[in-house]
């Protein structure tokens, strides 16, 4: 048994302890792609998952680019319930934007079953996947950490060499390492979906999103196709206003839809962190991924692909860490940086665009729309804020917002 | 001290815990569950919750 550090008297009277050299906690897309990884070069990983089933319960809009999948490397497709190649933005005049190309292929995907897919894939790796375990405490032993977690009613120690924070939204591991990842609600939004089935859908392969101060303040609605006769619908607002709560919203837009006595087959809500990506990525032997270091897209709200590719990087400093037999900060703060240069800064620009919108008011968003490109999508994320003010000084009063992008 | 959760309500997203600046809630397996001695109040969960499943103490508001 190794030294246990500084646990306590009470806790020394745990009978089990399990050694393995990564722990994950977190069974999500970020945990278990960063588990894969690993185990495919033979490191020793564990992921742990605090509910009985991966996956569940889902709280997304299933959207997902087919370039993630591939850049992933994940051939089987059995998760995608509908194939997209089309995206509409829909201002608040009615009109829309058109997207196609690349940018616009994607997929509907059921969370349930890919989740799964990916803990399968590492499993296969030979990645041990614990459900039912769900993490309480860390604490620092001489040659590693040591996860305090509680495992189908037992206590169970985990003793690691180095421990990966993937538990999302509610980023719990962070703050037992004392990175405080707590969010304000200025960079929240909150969500409320339904996935009806039994509408009719007239071109399965377009998801809209609808726009406008009314109709979702400071963000959108979404209408993700399942098939011709299935979708997701879902709405998301910031969560620092007043007044009416996402779940109203969405009742209002399935009454103008027509949608309001439709079948409901999964009721979803949740919160987005949209605000800059957490700074503090890595402790001695710790690194977070995914929605626990809010590697989101701020503009969208999408995180799966963010947080894969976030899994990534971190799985290549791990590799490295353990052929070098060093797991300081300093080391594994080579995560950090090749994340933000890859991808932390196109993430950084999607924050400073999402406050400037916040700002935006509805002939604001006419306008958007109307001189949408998928040119001037690319340029905002590049950061080449001077060439998208420049596309659009026809309206004068967008230079107003350009303040919040600097 | 804590804030009243309605499990009722509550969907099980487990926002309430990134906006709580205390680490007072958990979501755990029996569901939202809130440490009175971390708690203090604050309501930032309160206006977090798209479900309203979480309130002040009526005394305190």
């Amino acid at each position: 048994m190794p030294d246990v550090g500084n646990i306590t008297s009470k806790e020394k009277e745990v009978m089990i302890l399990e050694k393995y050299d990564i722990v994950v906690v977190g069974a999500g897309p970020a945990g278990t792609t960063f588990a894969k990884l690993v185990a495919s070069k033979g490191i020793s990983v564990a992921v742990l998952e605090k509910r009985q089933a991966i996956g569940e319960p889902v709280r997304c809009g299933e959207g997902l680019n087919e370039w993630t999948l591939q850049n992933h490397k994940i051939k089987e497709r059995h998760f995608v319930n509908q194939k997209i190649n089309f995206g509409r933005f829909y201002s608040p005049n009615g009109k829309y934007a058109y997207m196609e190309g690349k940018e616009a292929k994607g997929n509907i995907i059921d969370r349930k079953i890919f989740d799964k897919h990916l803990a399968i894939l590492a499993a296969k790796k030979g990645a041990k996947i614990l459900t039912r375990t769900r993490v309480e405490g860390v604490s620092k032993a001489k040659t590693g950490l040591v996860v305090h977690a509680k495992r189908l009613g037992k206590k169970v120690d985990y003793h690691c060499t180095l421990l990966i924070a993937a538990d999302g939204v509610e980023s719990r591991t962070a703050k037992y390492m004392g990175i405080n990842t707590t969010t304000s609600p200025v960079d929240i939004t909150t969500c409320a979906q339904v996935e009806l089935a039994g509408i009719k859908i007239d071109s399965p392969d377009h998801i809209d999103f609808y726009f406008g101060n009314e109709i979702a303040p400071l963000g959108y609605i979404w209408v993700f196709p399942k098939g011709k006769d299935r979708a997701n619908v879902g709405v998301g607002i910031r969560a620092n206003q007043e007044g009416k709560k996402a779940p109203e919203y969405l009742q209002e837009f399935l009454k103008k839809r027509g949608w309001e006595n439709a079948a409901v087959v999964q009721d979803s809500c949740g919160l987005i962190q949209v605000g800059m990506p957490l700074k503090g990525l890595t402790r001695d032997r710790f690194m977070v991924i995914g929605t626990a270091a809010r590697q989101v897209n701020a503009v969208h709200g999408g995180g799966i692909a963010d947080a894969m590719d976030a899994a990534a990087v971190a799985a290549d400093v791990a590799i490295e860490a353990f052929k070098k037999n060093d797991f300081s900060k300093k080391f594994l703060d080579q995560y950090a940086s090749r994340w933000m240069k890859k991808y932390g800064k196109g993430l950084m620009n999607l924050v400073k665009i999402r406050r400037a919108f916040d700002h935006a008011d509805d002939d604001d968003l006419n306008f958007f729309v109307e001189k949408f490109s998928i040119d001037l999508m690319e340029n905002a994320k590049q950061g080449n804020f001077k060439k998208v003010v420049g596309a659009l000084v026809q309206r004068p009063q967008i230079l107003r917002l350009a303040r919040y992008l600097i | 001290m804590a804030v009243k959760i309605n499990r009722e309500k509550c969907m099980r997203c487990a926002g309430c815990t990134a906006v709580c600046p205390k680490n007072a809630l958990e979501l755990t397996d029996a569901g939202l569950m809130v440490d009175p001695k971390l708690c203090i109040e604050c309501g930032l969960c309160v206006r977090a919750c798209p479900m309203s499943a979480i309130s002040l103490p009526k005394k305190k508001r």
